[in-house]
């Protein structure tokens, strides 16, 4: 450890993490790259560098996206990358309240100090990670999936129906395509394009940036009120502390990010829902989520970031790669003769420092700049839509077809757009249908390889001690939703009395 | 306040019944556990889908349904100027002139392609709707797609789609069979 702070006064290694953080955030503003296609597109060029340096470029990357992807979140309810979309819940509408400085305020110091948390808990738990990662069986993965699934009922708390019903949908749609499970192509209704499924990214795009812009540009003005004084660096400063006040959201969603990037196949997305969800779950005041609570923007955006940690801890100790990222990142590994596994933790120690040590730098980095430059970030949301507008669309069009270079994703995401409005003025919440979407395919996955296990006996479900905790956890949440509900409504009558 | 049939609401859940009465109905061509989760999640979806669009045809309904989480408040208010208001967005024309912009951005756009699409749909925009003169328009154009530009053709060499054009002309015009110069 102490050799890897020493290294990093070495100008290659000071180099190689500006590299990486500004590759990472720029990715990561741009909707529709993100993380893993900055990585890719680095790995071939680092050939032949020294694997430490390479391994500084590819943590700043690592570190960096999901911060880099809250700025379009919340200035033009556009996230960055799917790990932001919670933010746009409650970022966007402080934009619009004239508080978006204060919101990348918060957002920088969140996402830092989640990163931080989880950074610290892999450094804590990299020698009994194996016994950790070990518990983990298939059914225990399938009751996890089934609990971030639960969030979909808290996410939608005003449109209980409505929500699970559009979570339903999106299940359903997250099964068509090619099944790895069973290797067989599923309701592709003969069409090509139906072959890999629908790419969650126009999905995405669609239903969050581009319904947003028809929203704004039909209604014209500016994001904010072209009156409200945007307030500058002390305003973002005063966001940054704000954070303090929200210490339980921070730790819950720091918790939640850690653990959850520690499951393979989960990831940013699920940790920024489940994160969310819990957060207005737990909170006294509910009705806030959504309004431009500065609480919200906190559990979406330490969750998202605290991801970095767990994210790592299967991939260096096992050599699982948990989610894209980390598959480029064991490309890069082979790459350079790196093994990961007992290898790695015993001969490469440095290699394992120079990630960790990459990641808190770069997000450190990324923290400042966001925290310096986010007065005049801001203000976009003073500019008068009608100039805002063709930008968001070009943007998303091309960041949509850059994904896998497919002009019918573009169509996908112009049609995502009209349902995404005609479901929003339905009082649709897309978050469950999202989450649902992201969720459906992995709840299929685990749930048959548990059966595969047990050969057809169901009780593989209830018999394990980590699916048992888990089933305990998703009771009391259904548990205490249900109490929360019957209070609220024998209170309402009583007030009627 | 009078409340009256939710249409859009209706809407939304006939197009959701419809996707997932096809994906359901067309799981059964399916082995057993291949269908298994199309049927555990699409039936309770069809059920949820079938009682909101009963609730749509009977605001009253939804008096019942409070503590399912069901409000009042998702039936609308009788409008009389016709706008979607619980978005705070313009009227229905104005929602109708956006999403024709970017219907038309795309058409252009899987025609003509990237190249000749964007600059024209940007031009085409900044003039008519938020008002430019031709001349500043084309010069915000110029400025804005330079980075754009370089940053996915020349750094991340990311081949934007050329149009259709390119494929289909070659065949109308016989130029298929001319050998290409280089």
């Amino acid at each position: 450890m102490l050799a890897g702070f020493l290294n990093m006064g070495d100008p290659a290694i000071i180099g190689a993490i500006l590299l990486g953080t500004t590759l990472g955030v720029v990715f990561g503003v741009i909707p529709g790259l993100g993380s893993v296609i900055a990585m890719t597109l680095i790995m071939p060029f680092t050939f032949g560098w020294d694997p430490l340096v390479a391994m500084y470029v590819f943590a700043g990357i690592i570190g960096t996206a999901s911060t880099g992807g809250a700025v379009p979140a919340i200035l033009l309810n556009t996230p960055g990358t799917i790990a932001n979309v919670c933010t746009t819940f409650d970022g966007f509408p402080m934009t619009q309240k004239g508080e978006g400085g204060r919101a990348l305020g918060i957002a920088a110091t969140a996402s830092g100090l989640g990163t931080l948390f989880s950074i610290i808990v892999l450094a804590a738990l990299l020698p009994v990670a194996k016994l950790l990662i070990l518990w983990f069986t298939p059914p225990d993965f399938f009751w996890m999936v089934i609990l971030g699934l639960i969030a979909v009922t808290f996410a939608s708390r005003q449109n209980m129906i409505k929500g699970l019903a559009a979570g339903g949908v999106g299940i359903l749609i997250a099964l068509i395509g090619f099944s790895s499970v069973f290797g067989v192509r599923r309701y592709t209704l003969g069409s090509e394009y139906l072959w890999d499924g629908i790419e969650i990214v126009p999905l995405v795009i669609g239903f969050f940036a581009l319904s947003e812009l028809i929203v704004y540009t039909s209604r014209g003005g500016t994001i904010a009120p072209s009156t409200v004084k945007l307030g500058g660096f002390k305003e973002i400063l005063r966001g940054g502390l704000e954070v303090f006040r929200y210490k339980a959201i921070l730790l819950r969603g720091s918790i939640i990010g850690t653990v959850i990037g520690a499951v393979p196949g989960a990831g940013g997305a699920v940790a920024n829902f489940l994160s969310y969800s819990t957060a207005k779950q737990a909170s006294k005041t509910p009705e806030l989520f959504g309004t431009g609570y500065a609480g919200g923007v906190v559990a979406s955006e330490s969750a998202n970031d605290a991801k970095d940690g767990g994210i790592l801890l299967p991939t260096l100790t096992f050599g699982i790669p948990g989610n894209g990222e980390m598959v480029i990142l064991m490309a890069a590994f082979i790459l350079h003769g790196i093994q990961p596994g007992r290898d790695l933790l015993v001969n490469r120690l440095d290699i394992v420092w120079a990630i960790i040590l990459g990641v808190i730098a770069a997000q450190v980095l990324t923290t400042f700049v966001i925290l310096g430059a986010g007065a005049w970030l801001a203000k976009i949301s003073l500019v008068p839509v009608k100039y805002i507008a063709p930008f968001v669309a070009v943007l998303s069009f091309i960041g949509v077809y850059a994904v896998r270079s497919n002009i019918w994703d573009v169509a996908l995401a112009v049609f995502a757009a009209l349902v995404g409005f005609f479901m929003r003025r339905a009082g649709f919440p897309l978050i469950t249908l999202v989450i649902g979407f992201v969720l459906g395919h992995l709840a299929e996955e685990k749930f048959t390889q548990s059966l595969q296990i047990s050969q057809g006996d169901y009780s593989i479900f209830f018999t394990r001690p980590v699916s048992i905790l888990l089933l305990i956890a998703i009771f009391s949440m259904l548990g205490w939703t249900a109490y929360k509900s019957i209070r609220m409504a024998t209170g309402d009558k009583k007030v009627e009395a | 306040m009078s409340k009256r049939i939710d249409g859009i609401n209706l809407l939304v859940c006939s197009f959701l019944m419809t996707i997932t009465l096809a994906l359901v109905l067309g799981s059964l061509v399916y082995d057993g556990k291949q269908r298994l989760v199309a049927l555990v999640i699409g039936l309770p979806t069809i059920g949820m889908l079938a009682f909101l669009m009963l609730a749509s045809l009977t605001p009253a309904l939804l008096a019942y349904l409070r503590p399912i989480g069901v409000s009042e408040d998702d039936a609308p208010e009788a409008e009389p100027g016709g706008s979607p208001n619980n978005l705070n967005t313009g009227t229905w024309r104005r929602v109708g002139i956006v999403y024709g912009w970017l219907t038309g951005y795309y058409v252009l756009t899987f025609i003509f392609g990237y190249y000749v699409a964007t600059p024209v749909f940007l031009v085409a925009f900044l003039t008519r709707e938020s008002g430019l003169t031709w001349m500043k328009s084309v010069g915000v154009m110029v400025v804005s797609l330079v980075p754009f530009y370089v940053v996915f053709r020349l750094i991340l060499d990311i081949p934007l789609w050329p149009g259709v054009l390119p494929r289909i002309l070659p065949g109308i015009l016989g130029g298929g069979s001319i050998p290409q110069l280089n």
